[in-house]
C-alpha cells in the first residue's frame, strides 16, 4: 500500500489562482477546501463559466472528468431540470466510494423517480416546516443543556465537538429512535467518512479507509440491532415509522431503511454542525455584526441565511445529462457529468454585491446551500433554519463576547467543506 | 372551457421557497416559508411553469388540476 499523494498532508497555502493555467486547477484536492477555495472559483466563473474539467489521473478516486459550473444561474438550471440531468447516475465526483462498496449508502440522493419520489414521499412527512416548528421547544432545551455542558468545561475547547456536533446528533438521533447514551456512536461513524484523512491505495489501486469501512460497517450493524428492536416493540420514532410504511403497496426492506438511516444520520447531522461552526467563526471575526445581533435578536433569522450562503458546507453535488443539451452556450453530450458548486453560485456577484462579505443583513434569499432548487432540494432545510436560529439565540444571549481561542482547521474533504477545529473560549457573563 | 386549479398543500410543505421564486404570480411564501397560493385560477398562459413548480417541488406539496367552468 502506498499512501495517496498529496491527499493526506497538512494544508498548505494554495498557489494564487491567478497565475495558474484553468487546466490545472484541480477542484478535487482537499487542500483548495482546507485553505480558501474562493478566489480559485471566482477565477472559474469569470474566465470559464461551465468549465471542463480533467479527470485527476493521478488519483484514483477522482478517475472521471466532469463539467464544472461555478454560475448561480446554471446551477438552479441544473438543479431545477431533473428530466435533463439525473442523480440515479451517482452525484459525487469521485469515482470510487471509500469504504463504502458493500452499501448503497447515499441511496436516496443517488435515485431520480419514482423511487426517489416515493421515498422522499415517505420521509418528508417527518421534515414538514409545520412540524418542525412545534419541536422549537424541545430544540431549545437541547441546546441549553448543551451549553450547559459547554460552559462546564471553562476555559478553551473545540466548539465543534462540544456544542456544533451535539445538538443536530441528539435531535436527529431522537427522531430516528437511537437511545442518547448510543448517539455519541453516530458522530464517530459519520465523522470517520467524512473527514477521510486516512486513505491509501491498495494493490488493485483502489482507495481504501481504514477508518471508513469499519464506521459503515459497524454503522450498518447498529441499524440491524435497532430494527430487530424495532420490529418487536416499534416506536413513535423514524425507524418504526420506515418499517411499517408502505409504497405502492410494498414495504422497504430492511436493507432499503438502513439506506435511508444513513443518509438522515449523515445529511442531519454534519451540515447543520458546520454551518453552526461557520457562522460562530463569522460573527467573532466581525464582532460590530455580531453586537447587532445580541441587541436585536430578531435579526438572527435572516443573520442564518447568510451563514448558510458564505458557509456554504456542502460544496457541490454531481448530475449527469441524460442527452445532448446545452448550460449557456456550452453544448453538453448526453452521459457527461455536471457539477454543481454550489459553493461557488453562492458567491456570483452576478446575484450577491460583494459576494465575499459576511453581511447579516443581506438576506440572501437566492442561496443554494440547501440545493439549487428541484426534487432534491434538502428536505431537512427547516430543521436546520430553525436548529441554528435557536443556536445562535440561545449562544449570543449567554455568550455574547466568546472569542476565537485559535487557529481553525477544516475537514479534509472536498465535498464537506466543514470545519473541524474551531478553539473557543466562551468567557462567561454568568 | 377549462380552467386551472393550483392547490398548494402547507402541511406537506418543507418551505423550500422554489415554487414562489419560479411563479411569484402564483405562489408566494409566508413568514414560515410555507407555501400560499395566491392565485389558485391563474391565466392557462401559467400553466406550463405551474406544471414545472409541480414536478420540482422537493415536498410534492404542489397540485395543479382543470376545472370545469
Amino acid at each position: 500500500m502506498t499512501t495517496l499523494p498529496n491527499r493526506t498532508k497538512a494544508p498548505t497555502m494554495t498557489t494564487p489562482a491567478i497565475h495558474q493555467p484553468l487546466a490545472d486547477i484541480d477542484l478535487t484536492d482537499t487542500r483548495l477546501w482546507m485553505s480558501d477555495p474562493h478566489p480559485t472559483l471566482h477565477r472559474l466563473r469569470a474566465e470559464a463559466p461551465v468549465h471542463w474539467h480533467e479527470s485527476n489521473r493521478g488519483h484514483p478516486m477522482f478517475g472521471h472528468p466532469f463539467w464544472a459550473l461555478t454560475r448561480h444561474r446554471d446551477v438552479t438550471y441544473v438543479s431545477r431540470h431533473p428530466e435533463l440531468f439525473n442523480s440515479g447516475n451517482g452525484f459525487q465526483v469521485n469515482t470510487h466510494s471509500v469504504g463504502f462498496s458493500d452499501y448503497d449508502t447515499f441511496a436516496m440522493l443517488q435515485a431520480d423517480d419514482p423511487y426517489h419520489g416515493w421515498v422522499r414521499a415517505l420521509v418528508s412527512k417527518a421534515f414538514t416546516a409545520k412540524m418542525v416548528i412545534t419541536a422549537e421547544a424541545y430544540i431549545r432545551e437541547i441546546t441549553r443543556t448543551v451549553l450547559d455542558e459547554a460552559a462546564a468545561l471553562g476555559g478553551e475547547f473545540n466548539f465543534v465537538d462540544e456544542i456544533s456536533a451535539k445538538v443536530p446528533i441528539r435531535v436527529i438521533g431522537d427522531m430516528l429512535g437511537v437511545p442518547r447514551e448510543d448517539q455519541r456512536l453516530l458522530k464517530t461513524w459519520t465523522d470517520a467518512l467524512i473527514d477521510l484523512d486516512d486513505v491509501v491505495i491498495d494493490q488493485h489501486g483502489t482507495p481504501r479507509s481504514a477508518k471508513a469501512s469499519a464506521a459503515v460497517t459497524d454503522m450498518f450493524t447498529y441499524l440491524e440491532h435497532l430494527q430487530q428492536l424495532r420490529a418487536a416493540n416499534p416506536g413513535d420514532d423514524l425507524i418504526s415509522k420506515l418499517m411499517a410504511a408502505e409504497i405502492n403497496g410494498e414495504r422497504l426492506t430492511w436493507r432499503q431503511q438502513r439506506e435511508i438511516f444513513f443518509v438522515l444520520v449523515t445529511a442531519g447531522n454534519e451540515t447543520t454542525r458546520n454551518t453552526t461552526s461557520c457562522g460562530v467563526r463569522a460573527l467573532a471575526e466581525h464582532p460590530d455584526q455580531r453586537r447587532q445581533l445580541c441587541e436585536d435578536p430578531g435579526l438572527i433569522k435572516q443573520a442564518v441565511e447568510e451563514m448558510l450562503r458564505w458557509g456554504t458546507v456542502v460544496s457541490h453535488f454531481r448530475r449527469t445529462a441524460t442527452q445532448d443539451t446545452v448550460i449557456g452556450d456550452q453544448p453538453i453530450a448526453k452521459g457527461d457529468w455536471v457539477v454543481m458548486y454550489y459553493s461557488a453560485a453562492n458567491r456570483d456577484p452576478e446575484t450577491f454585491t460583494d459576494p465575499d462579505r459576511f453581511d447579516i443583513h443581506r438576506n440572501p434569499k437566492q442561496h443554494v446551500a440547501f440545493g439549487g432548487g428541484g426534487p432534491h432540494f434538502c428536505l431537512g432545510a427547516p430543521l436546520a433554519r430553525l436548529q441554528l436560529r435557536v443556536a445562535f439565540e440561545e449562544l449570543l444571549a449567554r455568550f455574547p463576547s466568546y472569542d476565537l481561542a485559535g487557529p481553525i482547521r477544516f475537514n479534509d474533504s472536498s465535498l464537506f467543506h466543514g470545519i473541524k477545529q474551531l478553539p473557543v473560549r466562551l468567557n462567561s457573563t454568568r | 372551457m377549462t380552467g386551472l386549479r393550483v392547490i398548494g398543500d402547507g402541511d406537506k410543505c418543507i418551505a423550500s421557497g422554489q415554487c414562489g421564486h419560479l411563479m411569484p404570480d402564483v405562489f408566494d411564501n409566508d413568514d414560515d416559508g410555507i407555501v400560499v397560493v395566491t392565485n389558485p385560477h391563474p391565466d392557462p398562459a401559467f400553466a406550463e411553469g405551474i406544471r414545472h413548480a409541480v414536478e420540482i417541488c422537493p415536498a410534492q406539496a404542489l397540485s395543479l388540476t382543470s376545472d370545469e367552468e
